[in-house]
């Protein structure tokens, strides 16, 4: 009888997370409920949204050390295959995310677009807490293809330029670097930018093939432009839509907020 | 100049002088837990590290980074955005 109780106990407790957030804190070793609940309420937000089958990487840089930051959340495992995070150069981690020096840091996410993305759904999202108008890069591809595109370059000494499969920028001024952007495309015909809760561009520019190469933080194909941003959240994943995004960003400013991290 | 001798808010004006052999050694290494150094050339042709991967390493095989000697960053300039 006890045994039959305690084994119906363990199944409670173990079905009190998703089955992401369960393996995202067993891989991670995390154990503040704090983190393990806002990342919990966030994977039910993006399933519940429809989002969570968009997020190919999803890093909610939480548990303020390399080891913890490093994770995929949509795939915890400690494997390149995984596009588990390599963090090269002087990264300072801490419980409110990824700070680059602008020296020398960035991290490797092994997502190559040709291969897990297509050329007419794509987006990238970063969460940046620093304030600043460095011409840096804050995530682009490693190929040259299209001068590294797909990339996101926010607040590039006062504007911000996408190219999402594109091999020409598309740029606006931007008022700061704070906060949320969403590069995104959804259509051969059209590229967009999202800042917070707000569409801040739409761009005409027709789409090319997704390039072969991998995802890069903090870098530029030819070296260079490194980020001096804390970086809070990072996605990469198919296109999202402007309700979409929308969505998106309340879900992702909900659990900056529930970390008390948000700006 | 040590990395004693600065404080934190300098960090992103100095870096590390390694010699060639020296950044042989420590090219792609793990200096701290999951991560790694990144040796770059400077605007004179140095090998230089972090300040940041010097602080940071906990490496017992390459601690003698954080005795190196700190000299002003100058960086190699960006190619253009083309």
């Amino acid at each position: 009888m006890y045994y039959g109780l305690i084994s119906s106990m363990k199944k409670t407790v173990a079905s009190a997370y998703t089955a992401r957030t369960t393996a995202f804190i067993a891989a991670t070793g995390i154990s503040d409920t704090t983190i393990i609940n806002a990342l919990n309420t966030m994977d039910l937000s993006l399933i519940s949204a429809g989002l969570d089958t968009k997020m190919k990487a999803l890093y909610p840089f939480v548990g303020g050390t390399a080891s913890t930051h490093k994770y995929n959340f949509m795939d915890a495992r400690d494997l390149d295959a995984a596009f588990r995070l390599t963090f090269s150069g002087g990264w300072t981690h801490s419980s409110t995310g990824i700070l680059g020096n602008g020296t020398n840091s960035w991290a490797e996410t092994y997502l190559n677009n040709s291969i897990v993305l297509t050329q007419n759904s794509t987006h990238l999202s970063l969460y940046s807490r620093t304030n600043n108008t460095t011409p840096i890069v804050d995530i682009a591809n490693s190929s040259s293809i299209y001068n590294g595109a797909p990339s996101l370059f926010i607040n590039f000494s006062g504007s911000t330029y996408i190219q999402v499969n594109q091999n020409s920028y598309s740029s606006i001024g931007d008022g700061d670097s704070l906060g949320m952007r969403i590069a995104s495309r959804i259509n051969s015909t059209t590229e967009k930018l999202y800042k917070n809760n707000s569409l801040l561009l739409t761009s005409l520019k027709i789409s090319l093939a997704a390039p072969n190469g991998t995802m890069n933080l903090s870098k530029w194909y030819t070296g260079g432009y490194w980020s001096n941003r804390e970086y809070a959240f990072c996605t990469i994943g198919d296109g999202l839509s402007d309700s979409e995004a929308s969505t998106f960003y309340t879900i992702t400013q909900t659990f900056q907020t529930s970390l008390s991290r948000q700006v | 100049m040590k990395l004693t001798d600065i404080t934190q808010a300098e960090w992103t004006t100095y870096v590390g002088l390694l010699t060639q052999e020296q950044m042989y050694s420590i090219v792609g290494k793990e200096y701290t837990t999951d991560s790694y150094f990144n040796p770059l050339q400077d605007l004179n042709d140095n090998w230089i590290i972090s300040v940041e991967e010097m602080e940071f390493c906990t490496n017992t095989d390459y601690l003698w980074v954080k005795d190196l000697p700190l000299i002003i960053y100058e960086p190699i300039p960006a190619p253009p955005l083309s």
